[in-house]
């Protein structure tokens, strides 16, 4: 029972690791706070149902149109606010995501109503048995769909010339600036990567979880959680955050109540912050310090 | 922000209190709304303390206003304890809470205080589900002093309208305390307050538990008005957010800024909502809107904003008067 529940972690924790890369990226590239980034998740949850509603095809097709789309928002918003706000200073990035993030939730309020939704498909409710384990299929290609973009985050990061401009950028933003490389460019390629993430976050949960316009809050708990708890600016460490975050859900679902979950998850974290201010693999705190 | 001045704005505040105590004896829905506005402006007077004079941006101030509201009402209905005493045990209970959180989160950069304070009341809310308090209400019981029960809006209002009275002046009296210029030192930078000798943590956490006591007694008796506690009600992130749209309004750091702020977003918050009941969700999109134009334009809010606004227009006009002594100039943080 215990493997069963450890392995469920590891395929839940998948998705909330890329959620937390999506947030490390703006945090640690743009040093830009997003409060709105789990509602963007919510986005393209409801994206996902549109698609499906329209097209009725397999809710894991879907999932390619849902990303783009969500990069194509990403671009829009970094051309509207994100741009202008990068010099704003925190106070006023914060303020104005969280206004982001209700006017996402309202819109979804107003336009599809407070009832959750949720999609059908063969893979949420049929599993694959190996030695008496059994693995969600809908879980089983996420695992499959966050490893490919973790892996091709890491690439574009690492691999790549702009993955050199950007974390140039990150590293020191002036420098960056005297070798040639054009930050404000850098920024928009960077938030629309985040907010990619954020859709392929969305289009893997839509397929298991039902989605309504307040969704999003039970989000921001675990995109605090995970980007701060790896330590910020480690990829790594956002991957084995999410997977113990995804543990630690199951395992208090498993012994407590699915209710209590994300609140278990948080006294942990807010424990474990006592200790090690600086995440597992993070150097200090003083790093991203970010003051408000 | 000479001393004098300051209390000549909380006068000020308080004949605006006077007039909306005239304006809640025309009517019982004039009452109830101004027993709202003055209950938020309470509310938006302990988030100015700690989020407009001494910097950290809270954004949960709903986690002690649901608990005392939570507790007095539970209180009363499961022992019969008078409303008063429960919320006294509700504000001892948020300022418990407060320490646990402003020890854990103060000490690291403000985006981490931020995001704890936005994430615990929804953690509260998921708990109080958990336990099965979906809905408490409070019993009726008549017209009863002693159970903090009235038939009229109009003793609710009086009751804020004291407290929040009180709040303004101690607001202008921290200004001419030695904490009060704490606060805005480290508001203004907070590594330079550190290396002049100011113990940073501490005064961040006086100023939170400041804010967690005013934003408990605002839920208290908001609690005693509306009845019915809901977790999703009272620890709603909106919740959290009309605290701070209301002092970005009427102008963050400033005493008059949480009664101007309210007198204007709760009236137009309420009828908006009346007004548009089929298209549920207006009223937030407007709050969100208000909060771009803010975070864009202006970081002590709406009202400093305007007035700078007519300063320039004035200017433009050709009537060249004497600078008012503006704001305090705020430099971003490195």
């Amino acid at each position: 029972m215990l493997v069963q529940a450890l392995i469920n972690g590891v395929l839940v924790g998948a998705v909330w690791a890329v959620l937390g890369l999506g947030k490390q990226i703006v945090l640690g590239v743009i040093h830009f706070v997003n409060f709105a980034h789990g509602h963007l998740v919510m986005l393209a949850m409801y994206l996902g149902l549109l698609y499906w509603t329209i097209t009725h095809a397999d809710p894991f097709l879907l999932l390619p149109l849902v990303v783009v789309s969500l990069a194509l928002i990403g671009w829009v918003l970094d051309r509207v606010m994100v741009r202008r706000l990068v010099d704003l200073g925190d106070r006023s990035q914060m303020i104005a995501t969280l206004a982001l993030a209700l006017i996402i939730e309202n819109a979804a309020l107003l336009i599809a109503g407070p009832e959750p939704r949720s999609v059908r498909s063969w893979a949420s409710s049929s599993a694959l048995e190996i030695g008496g384990v059994f693995l969600n299929w809908a879980q089983l290609i996420g695992l499959g769909i966050a490893v490919i973009a973790f892996v091709g985050t890491w690439w574009l990061l690492n691999r790549t010339p702009l993955g050199a401009m950007i974390r140039a950028t990150s590293q020191n933003r002036e420098s960056a600036q005297y070798m040639g490389i054009d930050i404000s460019r850098v920024y928009g390629y960077a938030f629309a990567l985040s907010v990619s993430l954020a859709g392929v976050v969305g289009a893997i949960l839509i397929v298991s979880t039902p989605v309504g316009p307040q969704s999003a809050w039970s989000f921001l708990v675990l995109m605090f959680v995970v980007p701060v708890l790896g330590g910020l600016g480690s990829i790594g460490g956002t991957a084995l955050a999410g997977v113990i975050v995804g543990m630690l859900q199951v395992l208090s679902t498993e012994y407590l109540d699915i209710q209590l979950q994300n609140a278990v998850v948080y006294a942990a974290f807010l424990a474990f912050l006592l200790v090690r201010p600086q995440g597992i693999f993070g150097r200090s705190t003083d790093q991203y310090r970010v003051s408000v | 922000m000479t001393g004098t001045g300051s209390y000549r704005a909380a006068l000020v505040g308080c004949a605006l209190l006077c007039l909306g105590g005239l304006i809640a004896t025309t009517s019982e829905t004039n009452a109830r709304m101004a027993a709202m506005a003055a209950v938020w402006g309470l509310m938006a007077a302990g988030w100015n303390i700690v989020s407009g004079y001494a910097g950290p941006l809270s954004l949960g101030q709903a986690a002690f206003f649901g608990l005392t509201w939570f507790l007095s009402t539970l209180l009363f209905i499961e022992y019969d304890l008078t409303p008063y005493l429960g919320i006294a045990i509700g504000v001892v209970a948020s300022l418990l809470l407060a320490v646990v959180i402003g020890l854990a989160t103060l000490r690291l950069s403000g985006l981490y205080f931020a995001l704890a304070t936005l994430t615990i009341p929804l953690i509260m809310g998921t708990l109080t589900r958990y336990f099965d308090w979906f809905e408490l209400t409070r019993p009726y019981v008549g017209e009863s002093a002693r159970h903090f029960q009235f038939n009229s809006s109009l003793p609710y209002y009086v009751t804020a309208a004291v407290l929040l009275a009180a709040a303004l002046f101690f607001t202008a009296y921290l200004q001419r305390t030695r904490m009060g210029r704490y606060f805005v030192a480290i508001r203004e930078n907070e590594r330079a307050a550190e290396a002049s000798g100011i113990p940073t943590l501490r005064y961040k956490l006086y100023a939170f538990l400041i804010a967690a006591v005013m934003a408990s007694l605002a839920g208290g008796i908001y609690g005693q008005i509306a009845f019915v506690f809901t977790p999703e009600d009272a620890y709603s992130p909106v919740t959290s957010i009309q605290a701070l749209l209301i002092v970005l309004i009427g102008g963050a750091g400033t005493v008059l800024g949480p009664v101007i702020g309210a007198a204007l977003v709760i009236p137009a918050g309420q009828l908006t909502a009346e007004h548009f009941s089929h298209l549920p969700g207006l009223d937030h999109l407007a709050y969100a809107v208000v909060l771009l134009i803010v975070a864009f334009f202006s970081r002590e809010g709406l009202y400093p904003l305007l007035a700078r606004g007519t300063e320039r227009l004035g200017q433009l006009l050709g009537r060249r008067r004497p600078r008012a002594p503006a704001a305090v100039v705020r430099k971003e943080g490195p």
